[in-house]
Formats: C-alpha cells, structure tokens, sequence
C-alpha cells in the first residue's frame, strides 16, 4: 500500500494489436526485427542496444487502439508503445522480459503540459491519474547478471532512487512503494 | 616541522586545454588551508599564474632558450630550496625530470621506466591495465598511413608519440595531420590508430612508489569540440579495476598522478586504452568535490603531513564554469622574441612543442631507394609526356587475385562466384580486352557503357545493368542483360514495367540496398520502415521473380569489418523484405571499393562472411565487383622534370603531368618513382613537394616527399598507381 492519495489503474498494458489477414501489420514487424538485427552488428550496445529505436520514433501521444501497421507512420509513439515494441524485439533475440507498470510523481507544470500536448493530438489522458502522479510502463529484463528494471522511454535503468510509488510487474499486484 | 606543507605545482594554464595545476591547487588548498603553494610554468600567457591559489609564482625561461638539462637542474633546485615537493602537470617536463629525479624524494613524479611503458600504444601497460590497444601502426610516411586507414576504415587519429591526436577521415587530411604533428612535435615516426566509436572515460589515481594510494573513475558527460571534458561524473573504480591499477603501478614503482584515457566501444562494450598520463588529469579536482583528493593523498604520503581537512563528498557530478579574475601580468610580458603567436600561445603556452621538438632526433629526408624497372627503357626514355602507360603484366596479376578471391570463396561457402568489373573505373578497350578474356562480366551504369561493353566483346547476357541512371538515353527498343540491379524503388517500378512489357530481358532481376545506418544516396535504405515497406508492396504486386540483392559501400573508406557489418545487416533486411513480398533471394552482388592491394585472403574473409550469413543453400552464386582492386596499379602517369626549386631547405620539383592527368590524387597515394642513369628509384619521405604544370594552386601532385639533391631538369618521375579513376576522369588541360 503506498503512502500516497492515488490508486494504480487496473489497465494491463498496452499492447500492439495485429489486425487479421493484414500484411502490413507483419511486414512491420519483419521490418523491426530485421532493423534490430542490423543495429546489433553496427550500432551501440549500451542501453541493451535499444537506442537505434528513437532513431525512427520519439515519445508523445499515441491514440489507442494502436496496431503494428500504425507504426509506419507513428512519429510519436508512447510509453505502451515503447515497452511493448522492446519486449517483442528482445523477445526476438531471447531475451526474457516482463512488462511493468509504475505510477510516478509529475509536477502539476508538467500534467498540464502534458494533459494539452495528448488532446490536441486527440489521444486519451487517463495515464495522466491526477494533477500530480502519472502512469508509465516499462520492462524488468532478465539478463544473466539477474532482473533488471529498466526504463524504455528513457532508455535508463530504473534508479533505486527515483520516486515510484506504485509499481506492477505483470501479471503481479499492483505494490506500493 | 611545519603542519602545512610547501608544494611547488607546474603547468598551470588554464583555457579550453588546461593543465592540472590549478586544480591540483585547489584540492590542496581545500586539504591544508594554509599550504604553501607555488606555481611554475614556462610562459606569463599561462593563464593558471593569476590564479589566487597560488601565493608565489615562478616564471621559467622557455624551452627554446635554455640547456634542457640546466633548466630540469634549476627545477629540481628551487624545490628543494623551499623544502618543498613538486606535482608536475606538464608531462615533457615530468619525463624530462625523471632521469636526474632518480632518488629524490622531492619530485613526485614516476621513474624512467613508467614513461616507457606509457609511451604510445602502450600496449605493455594496456595489457596489464586489462585493455585493449586499437589497431595501429608507426608510420614514417603518408603512403604506409593512407594504406592503414584503408584497411582498418577510415576514421583514424594521427598521433604524436607524446602530445597531441588529430582525428582524421580522409586522405587529404591525413597528409595534413602527419605534417603538423610532425612539425608540432618534431616527431619523425607518427602513430596511426583505428576510431573506436563509444563513450570516453578515465581513471584517475595516485601512488607513492609503487603504492596505490587512491583511484576514480570518471565519464565525460559534457565535452569541448576538441573531446576535452567540460563535465562528468565521478564513480568509484569496481574492485577488478583497482586491483589492475594496484598491479599496474606496483610493476612501475609509480609516484605522483596519473590518468589512464580509455574509451568504451559502443558496439561490443569493451575497454580500449587511448593513453596514460604520468600527471593528474586537469579535472581532478572534480574527484575531490566527489570526496576523493588526490593530490592532497599524494603529498600527505610523501610528506607525512596529514590533511587539516578531511575529504568530503559534496556531488558525484561537476561542471566547468569560466569566469573572470585580476590578471597577474599584463597581456604582451613575455618578451617579444619568446612569444610563440597568438594561436600557439593559446594552446600551448607552457611551450610543449618546444621541448619536444628539442628533445626529437632531427628530421632528415628518407634516402630514395632502388626498385625493379618498372618499364622496357625503350617506353619511358623516348615518350612524349605527359603519358599514361599500362603494365599489362599487373593487369593479368590483378585478374589473377580476384580469381583467387572467387575460388577461395567458393572453397569457404560452396557458392560460386563472378567477377563483374567496373567499367567506369577505366573503359580502356585493353583493360576491358583482359576481362572479357578472363571471363568476367562487364558492371556498366549507362546504355553508353552498356554500347561499349558489347563492342569490346561482351556477350549481352555478361552485363551487368546497375545505378541511378541505367535507363538515361534507353532507346526503347528490345535489350538483354545479365542482370539489372534497381537503385530504388521507382527504378524498381520502371524497370518491372520494361520487363513485364518484353521490352527488357535480365536473367536476373534485383535491387540495390543501401548501407544500413549509413548516408549513402544509393540504394534502398531498408532501415527506413516507409522505404522497407513501398519495397515490399511493390514486389508483392510484381509478376516477375525479383531474386537479386546489391550492396556497395567503399571498403576503402569504411574498412573491412565495418564492410562485413553493413553488408551482412543489408541483406538481411533485404531477405526480410524479398520474404514478406513473396520472392525467394538466390543472387548476392557485392560492390566494389576494395583498395588495390589488399591482401587477397582478407577480401575472400570478407565476402565469404557476408555469403555465410544467408541460409545455406538459398544462393545459386555471388557476384563481387572489382574496380580500383583490378586496375589501379596496371597505370602509372610518366612526367618530365621541368625545374627544381630550392631554398632553405626546402625543395620543390615542377613537372609536365597536372592533376588533369592525375584527377584523382587526393584520394589514394600515388607513390613516386626517379629514373637516375640506368635505374629507377622510389622517393621516400620528406620536406619535398611536387608541383603540376598548371597555374592553379591546387596543381599538387606530391607532398612530403624526399626530393634527392641529384633530380634536375629533364629527369623523368613515374606516378604510380593511376590506372583507376585518374584514367577515367582525366582531362585535356593547360595543353
């Protein structure tokens, strides 16, 4: 239970859906994992080699339902997406991984800003629980030096430090912290 | 006995390239407030003087003016006239210190041997540090560095072999770089290293006679243009780092600071040793505000005086401020006939340079040297010149080397191959004679080469059809190819309309991939999902199997693992897209860019690893095409020597060839060769330069070279290795 006035949604999280009988929803993801393959032979292998990926998209709204053949012309995508994209690329190259789901403080500057940028996108803003926390997804990697929590829109591993005060490791309970 | 101790700190410049000793200062000061503290340096522009740290200053005479080891001599007595010790920030003057310092205790700074084992690579130090050396290699001149940068891939950084590292990516530039560091530093023999692209970091530490006294880490969050740090974060070492350190200095017998630069490969995560420092780093006093001094450990241990103050962490983290403080001397006080210029002083003020070019043997120019005749004396004594002259005998030993390459791809793979060579490289009807001879296909990227190709005897089904511009001047009427490789995909669509109409007959249809990651106007960047996807919508609605993949990016320019890399990730995502699109990929065509000779078994490595990387089974062949690696060597350009110029030293040779006949000097090394009496001779390295007749100032085919005090008008020069695109792109000009 944590100490604060606000309580986690019962959302689980998000997910790309794949329309049926779409090739381009495949092509998509054929073109994603290829890409990674690519970026692990060339490119940095620090941030678990997921920085190529804000190569192609940056963090803004995303209006749900979202599909992977929406990914092509997504210029922003959100942290659903960016956690859910992650786990199906490090899935690929067998890496276990578990979605996790926070709840963290934001400034009311922040919700503000926030709240305006996602409706004139037309994108919902029920992430945004209350004038001062916000919900945000992420992943807990399973690597061979054991878990590891690690922020996908920030590309950072989740600092002891930072202040969570809910989190849900999927398919878990949601923990105050 | 005094509860503070004296400390005399050299090198206190402080700009965009400090030195440590104002930082060193400052930690001082923060461990005993009432220290004693003195700066030395070597010119009153070292801006560090005015700090208020310091309560006296003591001006040197300048490198250039002084006997070396009388000027280390009156170092070494003003610090034991203070009953002081010295922390050295300059490392010239620390290694120039270290012989007659042997024994006193005063000077901490490490013995002769530490500077030894850090002297560049320092690849016995990397070893023990447990890191690795990026490839190098010692050059004397810029033939042996241009053809290292061409293995390795260009970028490479050109260092002096104690100061300085210019960062270079192409041939021009490095022929600059060589110069000045050489000119800088009085080197004679200049390092060449392979780029390492990842985050810099560094070890800073401490140790009094082999003992390690302290150590941290640091990683450069903000940096200067030039890579030095303007902020970081300072870490304790991991346990295994300090232990390496410990073992480090223990085998060094290490006194004083240090810093070990390292960069981090952002591709493997592995360490690689840029270099060590025999002095504290001038960020050091970034460890202290982290609740680590240094320097005030170093004295405490060599004076036995303990800190006033004990250390304390305030932030992990520091930046760099610039702010404005009252000068110590006016602008302008060092005497007029000891000033270095405005832009020297700024960087060096403390007058490395001048040392090192003091403490380097003197530059001489490399004696010529006898080499085979390269042509029957009955071509090169009568012929009018400027001439281009084949050596058909290189040509049949290039064809040769890229059927070894085919073979031993074959022997590693099982997949068999073609060559397809170039023709823009060089249409020359004897260079194009040898292939269609040798049974290579013809590469051609218009119809007028397509037109010449058949002329010279190519069957039309050994072409192969490929660039931007493939169907510039396409009359429309019936025509076959080998192959055609689509440069995008609207070229796709046209070319599918030619084919799907009749018009156009290819055995094998394909597309060009572009290099993944890579700017490169050639090609379908795969890597980007809007082209990945027009790609494959257009070969799902194709009637025609599309089975064919091309890559090219210069392995000149990239070198061979970088190569391997961009064209093993290309054809995958090219496999990827011909899958989802419905056609099977059986064809591999590998562009060119290859330098004229690498060394046959690393291009066969090289192909032979991008073939592995496709399942077995799926290719029916490979096709690599050599154009520089073929051709570059067959030509050379014969000159007359028109006038030699000489003054001071310096010597300069006009001939009658021009960059007309040599359009493509800059961008590989054309070496030179001198008939005197019967022989011929190879120029080596020097202060010389080789002027075309034109009058453009650009019109200069050869720098730094020895120019032999025997050349004289009427000599004839012989311009190596044009047989490539100094051919083919070569003018009429100032005739």
């Amino acid at each position: 239970m944590s100490g604060v006035d606000v309580r986690p949604p019962e959302l689980p999280p998000s997910e790309l859906v794949t329309h049926p009988g779409c090739a381009e929803c495949l092509d998509t993801v054929g073109w994603l994992l290829s890409v990674d393959r690519a970026h692990r032979r060339t490119g940095d292998v620090t941030a678990y080699g997921l920085s190529w990926v804000f190569d192609h998209f940056r963090w803004g709204p995303t209006r749900w339902p979202a599909a992977w053949c929406d990914l092509p012309t997504a210029e922003f995508v959100d942290c659903g997406v960016l956690a859910h994209l992650c786990a199906v690329v490090l899935g690929a190259r067998g890496v276990a991984c578990d979605r996790l789901q926070l709840v963290e403080p934001a400034t009311a500057a922040q919700t503000r800003l926030w709240r305006g940028r996602w409706e004139s996108a037309g994108s919902g803003t029920d992430w945004i629980l209350t004038d001062h926390f916000v919900y945000h997804e992420s992943l807990t990697l399973h690597t061979a030096s054991g878990p590891r929590d690690f922020d996908t829109t920030e590309l950072r591993e989740i600092d002891p430090h930072d202040e969570v005060v809910w989190i849900r490791r999927w398919p878990g309970d949601w923990v105050g912290v | 006995m005094p509860a503070s101790p004296v400390v005399v700190v050299s090198g206190v410049h402080s700009g965009p390239n400090p030195s440590p000793g104002v930082g060193v200062a400052r930690s001082l000061r923060l461990a005993w407030p009432g220290a004693s503290l003195h700066a030395v340096d070597y010119s009153t522009e070292s801006t560090g003087l005015s700090s208020v740290e310091f309560d006296r200053v003591h001006v040197l005479p300048p490198w250039h003016t002084v006997e070396l080891s009388a000027s280390a001599a009156d170092l070494a007595a003003l610090v034991a006239d203070l009953a002081a010790v010295l922390v050295p920030g300059l490392d010239l003057e620390a290694e120039l210190l270290s012989e007659p310092a042997a024994g006193d205790h005063r000077l901490l700074l490490p013995p002769p041997g530490a500077f030894a084992t850090i002297r560049k690579p320092a690849t016995l130090a990397a070893e023990v540090l447990g890191l690795r050396v990026p490839r190098f290699e010692v050059v004397a001149d810029a033939a042996a560095a241009s053809a290292f940068a061409e293995s390795t891939g260009w970028r490479v950084w050109v260092k002096g072999s104690r100061y300085e590292a210019v960062g270079v990516r192409d041939r021009l530039r490095l022929v600059d770089a060589l110069e000045s560091v050489r000119a800088t530093w009085g080197d004679t023999e200049v390092l060449v290293q392979e780029h390492v692209e990842g985050d810099e970091e560094s070890l800073v530490f401490a140790a009094l006679e082999g003992r390690l006294l302290g150590a941290c880490r640091m990683g450069k969050t903000m940096v200067t243009p030039e890579g030095k740090t303007w902020a970081g974060r300072v870490r304790e070492p991991t346990g295994a780092e300090l232990d390496r350190l410990a073992d480090f200095v223990e085998r060094t017998a290490w006194t004083g600071g240090g810093e070990v630069e390292m960069v981090r490969e952002a591709a493997t995560g592995e360490r690689h040793l840029i270099e060590v420092n025999p002095r504290f780093p001038a960020w050091v006093h970034g460890a202290t505000i982290a609740g680590v001094n240094l320097p005030a450990r170093l004295v405490a241990a060599a004076t036995g005086l303990p800190p006033e103050v004990e250390e304390k962490a305030e932030r992990a983290a520091f930046v760099r401020v610039v702010h404005e403080i009252p000068a110590r001397f006016e602008s302008g006080s060092t005497p007029r006939g000891h000033r270095q210029g405005r832009s020297v002083a700024a960087k060096h003020p403390s007058a490395m340079p001048a040392l090192s070019r003091r403490r380097s043997a003197e530059r001489r120019d490399a004696a010529p040297e006898p080499v085979d005749r390269p042509y029957d004396p009955a071509v090169t004594d009568e012929a009018d010149t400027p001439l281009r002259l084949l050596r058909e005998d290189v040509l049949t030993e290039s064809v040769a080397a890229v059927e070894g390459v085919l073979a031993a791809v074959e022997l590693a793979t099982g997949v068999p191959g073609r060559f397809a060579y170039s023709v823009k490289t060089n249409p020359d009807g004897r260079v194009l004679d040898a292939v269609e001879r040798a049974g290579g296909l013809a590469e051609v990227i218009s119809q007028g080469e397509a037109a010449r190709a058949v002329g010279a005897g190519f069957h039309p089904d050994r072409l192969v059809l490929n660039g931007p511009a493939k169907w510039w001047r396409f009359t429309g009427n019936r025509a076959a190819y080998g192959a055609v490789f689509a440069d995008s995909v609207v070229d796709l669509e046209r070319t599918l309309d030619l084919v799907e109409r009749g018009v156009v007959t290819a055995a094998t249809l394909g597309v060009r991939v572009a290099p993944p990651g890579a700017r490169s106007r050639f090609g379908v960047d795969l890597s980007d999902r809007s082209e990945f996807l027009a790609l494959v919508r257009v070969l799902r609605r194709c009637r025609v199997p599309v089975t064919g993949v091309h890559f090219h990016h210069a392995a000149s320019r990239t070198g061979a693992r970088a190569w391997v890399r961009e064209a093993t990730s290309a054809v995958d995502l090219a496999r990827t897209a011909f899958e989802r699109g419905g056609h099977d990929h059986d064809l591999l065509d590998l562009g060119g860019g290859w330098p004229s000779g690498f060394p046959v078994h690393e291009y066969a490595a090289a192909v032979s690893e991008v073939v592995a990387s496709v399942p077995a089974g799926a290719l029916r062949g490979v096709v690599v095409e050599p154009g520089k690696f073929l051709v570059e060597r067959c030509m050379s350009v014969l000159a007359t020597v028109l006038e030699v110029r000489r003054s001071r030293g310096h010597a300069a040779a006009v001939v009658d060839a021009s960059v007309a006949e040599l359009p493509d000097w800059l961008s590989h090394v054309h070496p030179v060769l001198w008939r005197h009496g019967d022989r011929w001779f190879r120029l080596g390295a020097g202060s010389g330069r080789v002027h075309g007749r034109l009058c453009m100032e650009h019109d200069v085919l050869h720098e730094a070279v020895g120019l032999p005090d025997r050349l004289e008008r009427g000599d004839r020069l012989l311009f190596l290795n044009a047989g490539a695109y100094d051919a083919s792109m070569s003018y009429r000009f100032g005739v």
